[in-house]
This record gives C-alpha cells, structure tokens and sequence, in this order.
C-alpha cells in the first residue's frame, strides 16, 4: 500500500493532459467571474467574448483527450464494439424523440436553424432558401455518435461501483447480528457514498425529465430549462463530492487478487497478480479522467450557454424592436425579426468591378458594414448556439441515465444468480 | 466602427496565470484530485516469504490443537492477520 504521489503520477500516461484540463476550468472559471463581477458593479466594458472561445477550447481539448482514452483499447475489442452499439441507441432514440415527438421536446432546432439564416441574412444583406431539416438532424446525429462512444466508459464505470457498493452493504447487513456487533461498521463511510450515488441518479432523472414539457397543458407559464441549469449546477458538486471515492475504489479492485497469493503461491500466480496490480497503477489517470469528464463537460456546455446570453441580451435582435425570445413564442418571433431583405445587392460584378480599381473604396463599404453589424448583432445568432449545446446536453443525461439505470438492473440481476 | 484591441478579461486572465503557474511551482499537489489515494503496489517475492512463514505457523498450530481436538480458533486468527496484513499494505509494501 502506497499513497499517490506526483513524482508517481508524473510517469502515467494523460497525466499533462490531466493536469491541464483542471488547471484550464479553474483558471477561466475565475477568470469569467471576476470579469462578470466587475462588469455588473464598478464599470462597464464591451465585452469580447473571451471566456466563450476559452470555454470552447477547454470542451474541445476535454472531448478529444476522452475520446482517445476510450478507444485506447482498441476498436477491435468487446467492450469497445459495445460501446458503439449503446452509442448508436442512444442516438436512434434521440432521432425518434426529434422527428415523431418534436412538439414534446423543448430544443427547437428547426426554428433556432431558420433563425441562424435570418441572421447571416442580415449581416449580408442577402437573401437564403429553404434548408432541408432532415439533412441538419442527419449531421448532428453523425457528430453525436463519436461523442456518445466517447462518454460510455464513463457511465459504465459509475453503474459498476454503485453495485459494489450496494453488494458490500447487503453483505455486511446479511451477517448474523451476533456477529455483527463484534466487529467494526466499516460500511459507515460507504452508505454515506451510497446515499450520494442514489441522489446523483434522481437528479439526472430530473434533468432529463425538465427537457419534455409536459408542463404546458396545465396552462402554467414555466420556463424548465432555467431550473436545468441549476440543477447541471448542483450535479457538478455532487459529483465532485463523490469523485476521490469513485477513484478510490477502483485502485481498491486489486485487493482480491493479491488474496490469491495466500493460496497459491508459484511464480506464476505472482507474476498474474503483478501484471494485473500493474495494469491497474497504470490506468488510474485514465479512469480519473473519465470520472472528471462526466460532470466537467455538462457545466461547460451549460456556462458556455450562460455566457452567451449575457454577452448580448436582446438575442442578436436590433435593439430598437425590443422583443425578447422567451415572452413570444418562436413563430411570432420569426414574422417580426426586424431585417430588410434586399435579394441581389452583393453581385459579383460589383465586387469584380472593385477588386479591377484597388484605389476605390467600394471594396471597404461592404466591410465596413459587416463589422459594424457583427459588432452589434454577434457573428452567430445566440438561439442557434443555444439550441445546439441543449442538445449535447440532452444527449449527455439521456445516454448517462439510461445506460446506468441498464446496467444496474443487468449486473445486479445477474450477480445475485 | 469600434475596434477593442485589449479587452479587461484578457488582462485578468494573464494576471491569474501568473499567479497559477507562481502556485504550481510551489506545490505541484495542489490541483490534481487523485493525489493522496492509497494504492496497492505489485507485490514482492519478500512477500511471499512473508507469507509462507505465516503459513507454517498455521500448520504448526493446526498439528497441536488436532491432537487435542480442539476448534481451529487460532488458525482462523492467524489467516484473519495475514488478511489484515494485506489490508494494512504490509503485503506489497515494495516498489518494484
């Protein structure tokens, strides 16, 4: 038994990347709350929108780093061809909820979409057809798949320690009472874990559950997406409660197999026990990755939301018409999106007439224009942003709980047999 | 047309990078979680001798109380503490 120290660490593999994704969230999440607090109390600045591309690099780096990690294996072994197949699910039941009970689900992709296109509408002066909606879905979903391989270990992973956990309480409760009084509760610290466990699944249910909305039929006006926030919020703490302990006993794993040696105790037993012992030192950073992952990508994904809605408050609309997105209902908000359609001013013979005469200065009218327009109304419309990362979120707690849930009923069922 | 060519989050940002690296430098522990968690190295052939003596002591024991027929109390507690050595790390208390 040794303890964990950074001179050990340091030899691991994903050890750097380790420390940097931590180092990243610490440092932009400071960075992005000192700025707001300024911001919102002493002055004011136009804000650049910093923390939204650190934000977004940090995710990339994150995605990529568990995405490697999860094939390191290899794509030709079991567990990884499983993987696949729990990922495909996940994605055909996502397609299922989006074309047959789209009205249920409170991401709008459809509309947020033809609202992007109003916006590149305005920002160039031009004018776009109809886009195809299936071909949209068909994209997202092919970037989904990839992503939800990505994030199975980590669910597996949390589902295999809430059985241990469960089997060694029952274990110990199955004990005679005679028996039980002379020794000591050593379970004490793992109920309190247990409760924690049991609590981190009702509340994925829950945000899972607040992305339908059932809600609307009994005519209350409720808005559940703010509560899924918080909720993200209080998972993110959860979880990080729970993160050490989840390491802990996976580095606990080898302890029944260093108990053979007790019965056998040939060179070849040794050398097993060694190499699986081994195996398990080298795979620790690999699974506190893992661990980290499953509730550092919803609190980015759910601030990069945040910090888009404050960056421009009026939702990329000009701010002379004054309407906000959640008091109206989308349709309402496409017919009065305040943007001049003029079809056919940006033609190619006017610039090819500019770019023959570099001394004019038609050539910058149009620039000018642009960065005016994305100075005031954004690069990209906020409700298409939003809509996206809603959706990964989504796909996020809906594979977590229902693979979970899977794979507790399947392991317990087939454990107590 | 305006152009903000700094901006007050990027000053704030350097600031605290500064003082970041200034602290991992210091102490290298302090933002990874893992470090700390007991861990059980692969054991040693030390070990095994370990535990081939505790053994022995077993099978002498059990040789005395079989004559007297009396219950295997001690062997039990004998393999109880070779268990408890594995628990506490003295098994595998070698870096290999």
């Amino acid at each position: 038994m040794a303890k964990l120290d950074q001179g050990f660490l340091e030899q691991l593999i994903f050890y750097p990347e380790y420390e940097l994704v931590i180092l990243l969230f610490v440092l932009i999440g400071s960075t992005t709350i000192i700025s707001r607090l300024l911001k919102f109390y002493l002055m004011e600045f136009k804000d650049t929108s910093l923390a939204f591309y650190l934000t977004f690099v940090l995710l990339i780096i994150l995605v990529s780093n568990v995405y490697k990690i999860s094939g390191y294996g290899g794509y030709k072994t079991s567990e990884s061809k499983l993987y696949i197949i729990c990922a495909l699910g996940g994605a055909l039941i996502k397609l299922l909820l989006l074309l047959g009970f789209r009205e249920l689900v409170t991401i709008d992709l459809k509309s947020d979409m033809k609202l992007l296109y109003k916006h590149m509408d305005l920002l160039f002066n031009s004018s776009h057809k109809e886009f195809q909606y299936e071909l949209y879905l068909l994209i997202l979903l092919a970037i989904q798949i990839p992503i939800n391989f990505a994030f199975m270990p980590t669910f597996v992973r949390f589902a295999s320690s809430y059985v241990g956990l469960k089997k060694e309480i029952d274990e110990f409760d199955a004990l005679p009472a005679l028996e039980r009084a002379g020794k000591k509760d050593h379970t004490k610290e793992n109920r309190l874990y247990f409760r924690v466990f049991q609590l981190q699944i009702v509340l994925n249910l829950m945000i899972c559950l607040l992305f339908f909305k059932p809600v609307e039929m009994l005519h209350i006006q409720f808005n559940p997406k703010n509560i899924v926030y918080i909720l993200v919020f209080v998972y993110f703490l959860v979880c990080a409660f729970t993160m050490r302990f989840e390491v802990q006993i996976f580095l606990g794993k080898p302890y029944q197999s260093i108990k053979r040696l007790l019965d056998n105790t040939d060179d070849i037993t040794l050398q097993q026990v060694q190499r699986k012992v081994n195996a398990h030192l080298h795979a620790v950073v690999m699974v506190s990755f893992h661990i980290l992952s499953k509730f550092m990508v919803p609190l980015v994904l759910v601030s990069l939301i945040l910090i888009k809605r404050t960056d421009i408050n009026t939702n990329n609309l000009p701010p002379s018409n004054g309407i906000t997105r959640i008091s109206t209902s989308p349709e309402y908000f496409l017919s009065n999106y305040n943007c001049q359609l003029k079809p056919g001013i940006i033609e190619i013979s006017h610039y090819g007439a500019a770019l023959s005469d570099f001394s004019s200065e038609n050539i910058l009218d149009g620039v000018k224009d642009l960065v005016t327009k994305v100075n005031l109304y954004g690069m990209i419309s906020n409700a298409w942003l939003k809509s996206i990362f809603d959706f990964f979120l989504f796909d996020f707690f809906l594979c977590n709980y229902l693979l979970s849930i899977l794979y507790i009923l399947f392991l317990g069922k087939s454990e107590l047999a | 047309m305006q152009f903000h060519m700094f901006s007050i989050e990027l000053i704030i940002f350097s600031i605290l990078l500064a003082i970041f690296y200034r602290i991992r430098t210091l102490k290298p522990n302090w933002f990874v979680p893992i470090t700390g968690l007991s861990a059980f190295l692969p054991p040693d052939e030390n070990d095994i001798l370990e535990i081939k003596k505790n053994k022995e002591k077993l099978v002498k024991h059990q040789t005395k109380y079989q004559k007297n027929k009396s219950t295997n109390v001690i062997s039990l507690l004998i393999l109880e503490t070779t268990t408890t050595q594995c628990e506490n790390g003295k098994v595998g208390s070698r870096i290999s």
